[in-house]
């Protein structure tokens, strides 16, 4: 919850916090908010559960992704190259704007599936997934049955075929896309390693020593940088059928970003997290202020002026936020003498952004560090993240059992192995 | 809202069968409705620095406490904090949310519950909270307080919580009305 403004608490304020000391401490049990937690290295090896492909220079994997809203599909080469691509969006037509997510239902990505795999090795010149050396899939985290629908069809085709099948992390899967080498003279981004991932659906800083290692530094409390860019763009009316994200930032182009006062948030916090619903709320009043003084009856009327001003400044504060949190990250790295970090990674859907990016090159400019971003179309879900970091998987050794059929839609990173 | 959620969570797993419960949570943008959820997940699972992130677009965060029936025998209950906030009119969307199990079988806590109109919830154990902005001019900020209205049927476990926190006068400056379905 983000500190508001200190006021005296009442009585009742007080009573129930009592209530709740009272209650609610006993119940604290350490049994692990997380029966598991994402461990292929256990602080001495990577294990091959099911095998590896026989040539470790030069190999391909399938890999498949369907953590939430897409189902999608690719073959990719051990040196990085996309051989062939699959997504199951691309083949809706968009929603009317307002929210149908598709792709989404449990019976659509079920029908995807087969089409997607197919599609993802005809495009790489194969006929089947006997033509590939080894298979990964997105297992966690994620929505439960989404989740089940890719792994269910993965596992059955590393045994059907007995190729070496790797059980992949959605998040690691995005960061890992900032080492997917873009051609052989290409220098690759090494370990150790700042991520910053900025999604819908997630917003943290990472500290990356290596495959399966990886450590959140901060992250949200409450809303993601993604989320508060959609919820922007539905507060003024915007169409969100291609992501609330792009058109804000379309829009924002149009205005003044120093038109509209809006506080950053967590100014005073001397930490790593980050917080948007307050931000969110703030640009809810304005506008609505805005409206009400020009005699319109929501946001979604104000003139076009005024919501290009309303997405600007919205989008400069967002990014000043992430700004300051990053800047503090990077100086605390800057003064970890042992593993000298100097490199970022920028992962995650809102990675994509224009403004985000710019002002973070220039923050890596003036820090020296080198920053490494993934294309912006391998930076929202797809078949490429789960087959590039099932490759990266293999090349330290490390394979999962096909025979276990667990999907889980909490997955967090093990404690950080020196 | 924190507390309102971490009392009710406490008080409700100390019923005889919390699973089954769902909690509508309708509010505007930044009422509060996350917060209430923070509170209630760290409130259920004792865990006062769990980070409960709003749903919008993993749809659902799932959530494991632990609890003890009447025989001390202590069990796993999960807890689907979800957010509809996203998804449309289709009864397709949900499928992903696979809610007839979710309902049945665990604590399920729903922000923007309007979108449940052509979906099949059972209200036996449903409990609504709106959580409403209370100034006299018309101002609605972060600290503006709140009020709430709650809504449950008749016979339902709800009652015997609601009793509870009356007596104990936790809610008092709060409730604006509750009543039973």
């Amino acid at each position: 919850m983000q500190p508001s403004v200190q006021h005296e608490e009442s009585p009742k304020e007080k009573r129930r916090k009592r209530f709740i000391e009272q209650k609610g401490l006993p119940k604290a049990v350490d049994r692990g908010q997380f029966a598991t937690t994402y461990h292929p290295y256990d602080g001495h090896s990577f294990q091959a559960l099911s095998g590896l492909p026989p040539n470790l220079q030069n190999f391909t994997v399938l890999g498949i992704e369907s953590s939430c809203d897409d189902t999608g599909a690719a073959v990719v080469r051990s040196d990085g190259t996309i051989l062939g691509e699959a997504l199951a969006s691309q083949s809706h037509i968009h929603a009317p704007w307002g929210g149908v997510v598709p792709g989404l239902a449990k019976e659509a990505h079920e029908a995807e599936i087969d089409r997607i795999v197919q599609e993802a090795l005809e495009a790489a010149g194969m006929t089947s997934a006997a033509d590939v050396d080894a298979i990964g899939v997105t297992v966690g985290p994620g929505l439960e049955i989404c989740l089940r629908v890719g792994a269910t069809k993965a596992r059955a085709l590393a045994v059907e075929h007995e190729k070496p099948f790797v059980g992949v992390h959605h998040l690691e899967a995005h960061i890992l896309m900032a080492r997917l080498p873009y051609d052989s003279a290409s220098k690759q981004l090494g370990f150790p390693f700042l991520a910053l991932l900025v999604s819908g659906g997630h917003c943290q800083l990472l500290k990356c020593t290596g495959i399966g290692n990886m450590t959140v530094l901060g992250g949200t409390f409450d809303d993601s940088l993604g989320e508060a860019y959609d919820k922007t763009a539905r507060l003024l009316g915007l169409p969100v059928g291609g992501g609330g994200g792009p058109v804000v930032e379309r829009l924002a182009r149009e205005g003044d970003p120093t038109a509209i006062p809006l506080s950053v948030p967590l100014q005073s916090r001397k930490d790593l997290d980050f917080s948007y619903s307050g931000l969110k709320s703030n640009v809810r009043r304005v506008a609505e202020r805005l409206a009400k003084e020009g005699g319109v009856e929501t946001p979604a009327n104000l003139p076009h002026p005024i919501k290009a001003n309303l997405a600007a400044s919205f989008q400069h504060v967002a990014i000043q936020h992430v700004e300051q949190r990053l800047r503090r990250a990077m100086i605390l790295l800057e003064e970890e003498e042992e593993e000298g970090i100097r490199s970022l990674a920028l992962v995650g859907g809102v990675a994509a952004n224009q403004v985000l990016r710019t002002r973070i090159e220039g923050l890596c400019k003036q820090r020296s560090w080198d920053l490494w971003i993934p294309p912006p179309r391998l930076c929202t879900d797809q078949g490429t993240m789960s087959a590039w970091a099932a490759i990266e998987r293999i090349r330290v050794q490390s394979t999962d059992d096909p025979t276990i059929p667990d999907v889980y839609a909490r997955y967090p990173f093990a404690q950080p192995f020196s | 809202m924190e507390d309102v959620g971490g009392i009710l969570a406490s008080l409700l797993l100390d019923t005889e069968r919390p699973e089954g419960a769902i909690i509508l949570l309708e509010g505007s943008l930044g009422a509060g409705k996350t917060s209430f959820a923070r509170g209630f997940v760290r409130g259920a699972t004792g865990d006062w620095n769990l980070r409960v992130t709003s749903p919008t677009f993993l749809l659902s965060n799932t959530y494991r406490a632990r609890k003890v029936d009447e025989n001390n025998v202590e069990s796993d209950i999960e807890i689907h904090h979800m957010d509809l906030y996203r998804l449309g009119d289709h009864p397709e969307d949900f499928a992903p949310l696979n809610l007839d199990v979710v309902f049945r079988e665990c604590v399920s806590l729903i922000e923007w519950p309007v979108r449940l109109s052509n979906v099949t919830v059972p209200t036996d154990q449903q409990l609504n909270v709106d959580i409403r902005h209370f100034s006299s001019d018309d101002t609605d900020t972060e600290d503006t307080p709140r009020r709430l209205v709650l809504s449950y049927p008749d016979g339902s476990s709800w009652g015997s919580i609601l009793d509870q926190i009356h007596h104990q006068g936790l809610l008092d400056d709060m409730l604006m009305l509750t009543s039973k379905q």
